[in-house]
């Protein structure tokens, strides 16, 4: 059956590019120069721990050796340890990768309300300013290098929104309902989400509006119009259901890609998501946790993208191979 | 995709024909030649700044973080220095590593895509593998790690960037090599006896240049991103002004805490407006010589999200 | 920073000559003390003004108890383990949660912390020190059991593990406990300072750290308080919650033998960026920040709302060569020449002006301003003159090479890698006009910017022999005291303060007489000559010394800035006012 033919395709190509990243980031970090491996840079460490690192990945060993022992442990979901901390790399990403997760997360619903807002507005109106306006302005945000937006924003809304942190770290004295709690968090990811939002929300816009486009010129569309449908209704029921597969497919990838790509507001707004790790890593010369959060951000691409091929598959019946 | 949409194509002249439509196609889209107008002129800013330019780049003229006067449009910066002066230099540095990665990018993709889409085969399998694997890694936290092992100079920072890039173009590249692939001419060519490298550089390549370039002005559009990113998170070139590293300046030296938002919001804007300008030419430029990727929804050229596997050029 | 310890040293060290020639008896903790004079009849260093915008209140009136002080600050705590730690953060928090036998109090004046009372031996060896009862936040009994196992703990291993807490307990030879409320501490000289030392011995508990003496006392190091919060405090507060880069809590200990504090708990919430910092301070989000950004100190001063306080400056910023004798590659920066050049081509007054918009001025010794009479007024600020260091470089041989670089007698390109870190505030800037100035002298150098404690690890690299690094950018925050900042560049101080590799005996020797050095003139001419010796040897070009700005929402009071990390006093005393 061609589905079938196809997730397995598409299956094992998500593997393969597992193992390349899997293997790329081995060699990556082995690759520093001026270093013969990784641990040993390790200035923070006390020649136990040295010894100990050497010990578990096996540095005095061929490279072949290495790299299987560092597959073996992936397997086992070690990481390795820290360097600044000495604790294990998967429990340092752990917390930071489930703060950017729901930023991201919200962020994207932020572009695809605008998205779609946009987009509909300007192929319904298409060909006037509506639509020309629409795609200037969605197009002018896309160009906008994002930590400026950042500041812009924080410019703006300083003193109505938090511009710093994740939550409020003295909430806890005022007694929080859980509630409270809730909207703090909210409030705070706010500012970090919307300029996420803002700067992606053109690619929604775009695939609305050409998916629309396509749509709203069918024959079924203009009998629906001159049946008198209102306008809204025509437009979910019928053109929106052509853009549902390219925007799904655009959502799963742009979260793969974001978890990694927040990096420059969780700079801004000191936001201390998994992007925030990889920057600290870096002053810190922490390689066991750049080297873990790279593979962490790697995954999330891949299983994004394998989770856009499926909903291709789901979605557009017409996929031959 | 079939081939079939290339009505014009005459095996006689072609090159010239595509030359023309490219030039048409960028005269009767007011986008595009606006597009070209500013990066031109950003372009003459860049390279006349150390004429133009009223200040000194390192020269204090007043108080840190004056307001906007006659005297300063823009206002000074945090060591007091005049920001248009800086905005000008910037634009060397920014618009300088911007079309060098892209020439970088265009040099390693270009070549990829060449040959694994005129060898096919075994040679194919291979680039294809590496690029398709290539866009699994996280762009940014790749240019972080490598700038920080391998040193923050210029030149690194501009061959990290193309070394990271480079994958779009080879695919886009590899796609349209294996359309010229098939023409005529080509076929003729080899019948006659004319080496690979003779029939790449005097055949295939001409064919894929225009759209080549195309790609490389869309680049310098992520370049120039990539590069203000890079410059925010404290890797760039310490001793080099661009406009990233205006914003990186000014957010380190508080200017939204002294109001200064002269420092931070002209970088900005400029960055907006080039990559705007090289998105529209290089759109229109790419649109009119590959009508395929006139589809309008998922190209493959969003800057910031990138597919592993492009169904379009597949 | 070290600075700010320096800083704690320096007014323990003043507070130290002040009891001297007392020779013993407590001071009361009073409102207003006035100030001691010598017996000696010689006049005092000179107290450090400082200045604020709204008046101090008496506490008697308006206060408000309860609430938590919510401080802001982008200085963070790098370790709670007292032998590990390095930054001012850090030592705040111990002022905050462990004894002190003394502290200081309003106007510099030495007071009893842990101590009520204490008397010395007529030869000045044997000082007995009566403690207050009181528990540790584990329930424990604090006596003077803890004090007595700290002070031998450290004098034992000062050699290795406990070197950073040696100089507060220099020329001791050992500490006993006759009874639980008695701390008898015997020297084997007599010492010229001793209460700014103690000041600055933090008494942990015997009873949780004992166990860690293993490996020659090497263990003391690997442990982590932070993993078994709430910490076991003695002192006025414990920490109950601490993220390294989030914010840490600190929470009263019902057991602290001193006044108790008037807030229920303390807040430090760390920041990585300033403008957000000063706008949770604006938005009420935070009470205090413990350093006010040179860029928004206009701003607060003119708003109402807010105190902003000025102190003269114990923090100097440095520039740090590699000044290890066995150094191994670029030894050309060992030539007293070239560092010369260095120090003629960095502009200070511009760094003075556009890193510290004008809060600092350039500076000469490593000792700062507020110590007074022990800053050796011979020394000058070297002046920025390009042309004499160019041809300081010029008639020492190193021709300028291609690109403009000069060259060392090997041929080698003048080009260097300065280490900097991000802790240090308006680092950037100084670094650039450093860069900037040496460009034009033909030497050329990289900005490696690293965390505060990669940084200093880089720095004593490989495993704290100082023989990798060239360059750095540091700080040092002084005290009223110069005994603790002239000891950080000492042979002993590899692997514990040392951020030079310098290595001077001659220096060393000197050092140790102006500890045992009663007679203030003497030791006021000892200080200045080890002074002479720094400025002439030239491991660091001193830079800056910057001005102490904090900033506090008026809704509170009781704060005293100037005393933080010197007193308890700041924080239990602190207190809501009622508006």
């Amino acid at each position: 059956m061609r589905g079938t033919n196809y997730v397995v395709k598409r299956t094992l190509f998500a593997l393969m590019t597992l193992l390349v990243a899997v293997t790329l980031n081995f060699v990556l970090f082995r690759a520093a120069p001026g270093d013969p491996a990784s641990a040993l840079r390790c200035r923070a460490c006390t020649p136990e721990f040295k010894e100990a690192q050497r010990k578990e990945f096996g540095l005095d060993k061929s490279k072949l050796e290495q790299y299987g022992i560092y597959v073996k442990q992936l397997a086992q979901g070690n990481l390795g340890s820290s360097f600044s901390s000495r604790r294990p790399v998967w429990e340092e990403l752990k917390d930071p990768l489930l703060n950017t997760l729901p930023m991201v997360a919200l962020g994207t619903i932020f572009s695809i309300v605008f998205g779609i807002a946009s987009g509909v507005v300007a192929a319904w109106r298409r060909g006037t300013v509506a639509d020309w306006g629409n795609l200037s302005v969605s197009l002018f945000f896309y160009s906008l290098p994002t930590q400026w937006l950042g500041l812009m924003l924080v410019i703006v809304f300083a003193g109505v929104l938090p511009i710093s942190g994740i939550s409020d770290p003295f909430l806890e004295f005022t007694d929080p309902s859980w509630w409270d709690t809730f909207v703090d968090r909210l409030k705070h990811m706010l500012l970090p989400s919307m300029t996420l939002g803002l700067v992606l929300y053109g690619d929604y816009a775009l695939v609305t509006r050409s998916a629309l486009l396509q749509t709203l010129g069918e024959d079924y569309i203009l009998t629906a119009r001159a049946k008198g449908l209102g306008a809204w209704r025509i437009v979910r029921r019928h053109a929106l259901r052509n853009a549902l597969l390219p925007i799904s497919t655009l959502i799963a990838i742009s979260l793969g890609y974001l978890v990694g790509g927040a990096i420059l507001v969780e700079a801004v707004f000191s936001y201390p998501g998994i992007g925030l790790e990889v920057y600290d890593a870096v002053f810190e010369r922490d390689y066991p946790m750049l080297q873990g959060a790279f593979l962490l951000l790697m995954l999330s691409v891949v299983l994004a993208n394998y989770v856009a091929d499926l909903l291709y598959l789901k979605l557009d019946p017409r996929i031959s191979e | 995709m079939s081939l079939a949409a290339h009505p014009d194509e005459t095996p006689q002249t072609p090159v010239v024909s595509r030359r023309q439509r490219t030039w048409s196609a960028v005269r009767r889209q007011p986008a595009a030649a606006t597009g070209a107008v500013v990066l031109l002129l950003f372009v003459l800013v860049a390279i006349l700044a150390p004429y133009v330019a009223p200040y000194g780049q390192r020269e204090k003229v007043g108080d840190l973080f004056a307001s906007p006067s006659g005297a300063h449009p823009f206002g000074l910066d945090d060591g007091g220095v005049d920001m248009l002066t800086l905005m000008m230099h910037g634009a060397r540095i920014s618009l300088l590593v911007g079309f060098a990665a892209a020439a970088v990018a265009m040099l390693i993709g270009g070549t990829v895509g060449l040959l694994s889409g005129y060898f096919g085969g075994k040679i194919d399998a291979l680039l294809s593998g590496v690029t398709n694997y290539m866009i699994a890694i996280p762009d940014i936290p790749l240019i972080l790690v490598a700038a920080a092992l391998f040193g923050r100079s210029l030149t690194n920072i501009i061959v990290i960037i193309g070394a990271i890039y480079w994958t779009y173009t080879a695919r886009i590249i590899r796609a349209e090599v294996k359309s010229v692939r098939e023409r005529v001419y080509v076929q003729r060519a080899r019948s006659l006896g004319a080496s690979n490298a003779r029939i790449i550089l005097r055949h295939v390549l001409p064919q894929v240049a225009p759209l080549l370039v195309a790609q490389t002005v869309l680049f310098v559009a992520y370049a120039i991103f990539a590069e203000t990113s890079i410059a925010f998170l404290g890797l760039g070139d310490p001793s080099l002004i661009s406009w990233g590293k205006l914003i990186a300046n000014a957010f380190e030296a508080n200017a939204i805490t002294a109001g200064a938002w002269w420092a931070i919001v002209p970088p900005g804007f400029a960055v907006a407006f080039v990559v705007l300008a090289c998105t529209m030419l290089g759109r229109t430029l790419e649109d009119a010589l590959n009508p395929r990727l006139r589809v309008g929804h998922l190209s493959v050229h969003r800057f910031r999200v990138r597919r592993l596997a492009a169904k379009e050029q597949e | 920073m070290r600075a700010r310890i320096l800083l704690i040293a320096a007014l323990a060290a003043v507070a130290a000559l002040l009891a001297a020639s007392c020779g013993g008896g407590g001071v009361e903790e009073a409102e207003a003390p006035p100030p001691a004079t010598t017996t000696g009849g010689e006049t005092e260093t000179p107290l450090p003004d400082t200045t604020t915008t709204a008046t101090t209140e008496q506490p008697a009136e308006e206060i408000e108890r309860g609430g938590i002080l919510r401080i802001g600050s982008t200085d963070h705590i790098d370790s709670l383990n007292p032998f590990v730690a390095f930054n001012a953060q850090a030592y705040i928090a111990f002022v905050m949660t462990y004894p002190l036998l003394v502290q200081y109090g309003p106007g510099y004046v030495f007071e009893g912390d842990w101590a009520e009372s204490w008397e010395t031996s007529p030869d000045g060896l044997v000082w007995t020190f009566t403690v207050k009862p009181g528990s540790w936040s584990d329930g424990t009994p604090l006596t003077a059991e803890d004090g007595a196992w700290t002070c031998n703990t450290i004098v034992q291993y000062a050699k290795g593990p406990t070197a950073s807490l040696a100089p507060f307990l220099s020329h001791v030879k050992e500490c006993s406990a006759p009874d639980p409320q008695t701390l008898v501490v015997t020297y084997d000289e007599p010492v010229g300072n001793v209460l700014p030392q103690l000041q600055q011995f933090f008494v942990l508990p015997k009873h949780v750290w004992e166990q860690h003496l293993g490996n020659d006392g090497k263990d003391l190091k690997k442990v982590r308080p932070e993993e078994s919060l709430p910490l076991v405090a003695g002192g006025a507060f414990t920490i109950t919650k601490h993220e390294k880069k989030g914010a840490t809590i600190y929470e009263k200990n019902p057991g602290f033998y001193g006044q108790e504090p008037y807030v229920d708990a303390v807040g430090l919430q760390i920041f990585t960026n300033e403008d957000a910092m000063v706008e949770a301070l604006r938005a009420g989000d935070l009470d205090a920040i413990d350093e006010l950004p040179p860029n928004a100190v206009e701003a607060f001063e003119s708003d109402e709302a807010f105190v902003v306080t000025r102190s003269p400056g114990f923090q100097v910023n440095n520039f740090i060569f590699n000044s290890n004798p066995d150094k191994t590659k670029n030894r050309e920066l060992l030539d007293p020449k070239v560092r010369e050049a260095f120090a003629l081509a960095i502009d200070k007054q511009a760094i003075a002006d556009t890193a510290y918009a004008g809060n600092a001025k350039p500076w000469a010794s490593i000792v700062a301003e507020p110590a007074g009479d022990w800053l050796n007024p011979n020394l000058e600020p070297e002046p920025f003159d390009v042309a004499l260091a160019n041809q300081i470089l010029d008639e020492a041989g190193y021709a300028r090479g291609s690109g403009g670089i000069r060259v060392d007698q090997d041929g080698e390109k003048m080009s260097y890698e300065v280490i900097t870190p991000t802790g240090v505030q308006g680092i950037n800037r100084e670094f650039e006009i450093a860069r900037a100035g040496l460009e034009q002298i033909g030497i050329e150098v990289t900005q490696k910017a690293l965390d505060d404690t990669t940084a200093f690890e880089e720095i004593g690299a490989p495993d704290w022999k100082y023989l990798d690094f060239d360059l750095a950018m540091w700080d040092w925050v002084g005290y009223l005291d110069p005994d603790f900042v002239l000891s950080v560049v000492k042979c002993d101080q590899y692997g514990g303060w040392s951020d030079t590799g310098y290595c001077n005996p001659a220096y060393d020797e000197l050092y140790a007489q102006q500890g045992v050095t009663v007679d203030q003139d003497a030791r006021h001419e000892i200080v200045w000559e080890m002074q002479q010796i720094l400025y002439d040897d030239r491991p660091y070009i001193q830079l800056v010394d910057l001005e102490y700005i904090t900033a506090y929402s008026t809704g509170w009071d009781g704060l005293q800035p100037e005393l933080a990390g010197f007193s308890k006093r700041p924080w239990t005393e602190a207190h809501q006012v009622a508006s």
